[in-house]
């Protein structure tokens, strides 16, 4: 039961997140059960020093962190012994840098991306009909199936593993599906435009036109430019358009 | 006024997972529109304007303690304004989209604001606990935090959207909008947009290695959109 809680708690990792200490409050706030039962009250005090400190990485790689400090603290508290305790510091500041970073490229630069377009193409071609809500709820309950697996495999695999749970993070070759996601992602784009393009012709022709040329200026020119941007430029365009 | 403040709380709700609950997407601009769109009664507006808020703030990420601006709080705004206007013609929608995308900045200083809060509730959490070694002091933080800062978006998105729909009004009758804005062509903006902007998704897709799935994708997008528009 401890273990099932802890898994929804990883939910709140980013919870009380603020500008000093930024996860740390999460941190705890997951192991607090866990870190009760294994400590006495004075014991306690300590303990509570020790996580009043800065952490931060990526809220669904936290994960790891969260399982490999437990089984530290729990073989501190067998055996006392100040090595572990170092262990236990360790493991913080060693893994949160990197496993930010990969989470970073794979949630939020791959994934969720992703999804999202996806859920876009689903609004877009079926705006008025239930198969639209239907495209929705499955992405939303596939990416969200994904996370809560990757939150409890992450705990398990840090619990497991401790330090050594780098292994683990080698072969679940997170980089290598990140490709895999950005060719499905490509493969979604041009589905989109190319469908996107279609339409506009078949409705307006002089519209189709100028999406087409916009286009074709904007892969080739403008790669770097902001949504926001863009999105200024089109209003001003059709400005112009209404001023003709 | 019902439609209103059941978005409004549950918008409010919404918002707290795109950082302090679960991160699950529900505060995504095409996740958050849909559901108040469903729960008012007009989804097929939510839907378009949800597509194209999502792709205008996809680029934007959360990195490390970088905040951008805040699309779920643009999107919450949108719809509550849109709910309080009388005249719900093409225009006012328009106008309240752009708005409540700027308003994207002001989403932004709000959770500022709460982040430097929790400076305060955890660091009086921790100093609490550690006198007390009560489990419930340190949660009681939590809850104060979750509590204050859904209490904070709510306030806020009450006041952005009497004031987003005041606005939008008195910009429609004061301002001879008919001669700059060509209303016709606006309407496909809703197709030009995404269209558009799904472009600038290829500095995040798109390498060499993965050029060749492009072109599969654009091929099977131009057949589908040829049997779409025959059928």
């Amino acid at each position: 039961m401890g273990n099932y809680l802890i898994y929804i708690k990883l939910f709140f990792m980013q919870i009380v997140w603020n500008f000093k200490k930024m996860m740390g409050y999460g941190l705890f706030f997951v192991l607090n059960g866990s870190l009760r039962k294994l400590y006495s009250k004075d014991e306690m005090k300590e303990v509570i020093r020790r996580y009043n400190v800065y952490f931060n990485t990526h809220p669904f790689m936290a994960s790891f962190v969260c399982g490999a400090v437990l089984k530290y603290e729990e073989e501190y508290a067998k055996s006392k012994d100040d090595a572990i305790l170092t262990m236990v510091d360790n493991i913080k500041l060693r893994f949160m840098g990197p496993l930010a970073a990969i989470g970073d490229a794979f949630f939020w630069g791959a994934l969720k991306p992703f999804v999202v377009v996806a859920m876009a193409l689903f609004i877009y071609v079926e705006e008025n009909s239930s198969i639209a809500i239907y495209g929705l709820a499955i992405l939303f309950l596939f990416y969200n199936f994904f996370h809560f697996m990757f939150l409890v495999y992450g705990f398990n695999a840090g619990y497991k593993n401790g330090i050594s749970m780098i292994n683990v993070l080698k072969k679940l070759d997170l980089p290598k599906r990140v490709e895999f996601i950005r060719k499905a992602g490509s493969l979604f784009i041009g589905a989109f435009w190319a469908f996107n393009m279609v339409l506009s012709f078949s409705k307006n022709l002089k519209l189709g036109v100028i999406l087409l040329l916009v286009s074709v200026f904007i892969t080739l020119v403008f790669r770097k430019i902001s949504n926001l941007l863009i999105f200024l430029i089109i209003l001003v365009v059709y400005m112009l358009g209404g001023l003709l | 006024m019902t439609n209103y403040f059941i978005s409004l709380f549950v918008a409010s709700f919404f918002l707290l997972d795109a950082t302090y609950i679960g991160q699950l997407l529900l505060s995504e601009p095409i996740i958050l529109l849909p559901i108040l769109g469903l729960l008012t009664g007009n989804e097929t507006l939510s839907f378009k304007v949800a597509v194209n808020m999502e792709f205008i703030f996809l680029g934007r990420l959360p990195v490390g303690a970088s905040l951008p601006p805040f699309a779920s709080f643009s999107a919450a705004l949108f719809w509550l304004s849109f709910l309080l206007m009388e005249n719900k013609s093409f225009s006012y929608i328009f106008l309240l989209f752009i708005f409540s995308v700027l308003c994207a900045y002001w989403g932004r200083e709000v959770d500022f604001f709460v982040r430097k809060m929790n400076i305060y509730i955890s660091r009086w959490s921790f100093e609490r606990y550690e006198k007390s070694i009560k489990s419930g002091d340190y949660y009681l933080g939590a809850i104060i935090s979750i509590i204050f800062t859904y209490i904070l978006y709510a306030v806020n998105l009450f006041i952005a959207s009497h004031f987003l729909a005041y606005v939008v009004k008195k910009i429609v009758e004061f301002f001879p909008l008919k001669t700059f804005f060509h209303f016709e062509n606006l309407k496909f903006f809703w197709i030009t947009f995404p269209t558009i902007s799904i472009l600038f998704l290829f500095d995040r897709f798109l390498d060499k290695n993965n050029v060749s799935w492009l072109h599969i994708g654009a091929a099977i997008g131009f057949l589908l959109g040829i049997v779409w528009v025959i059928i």
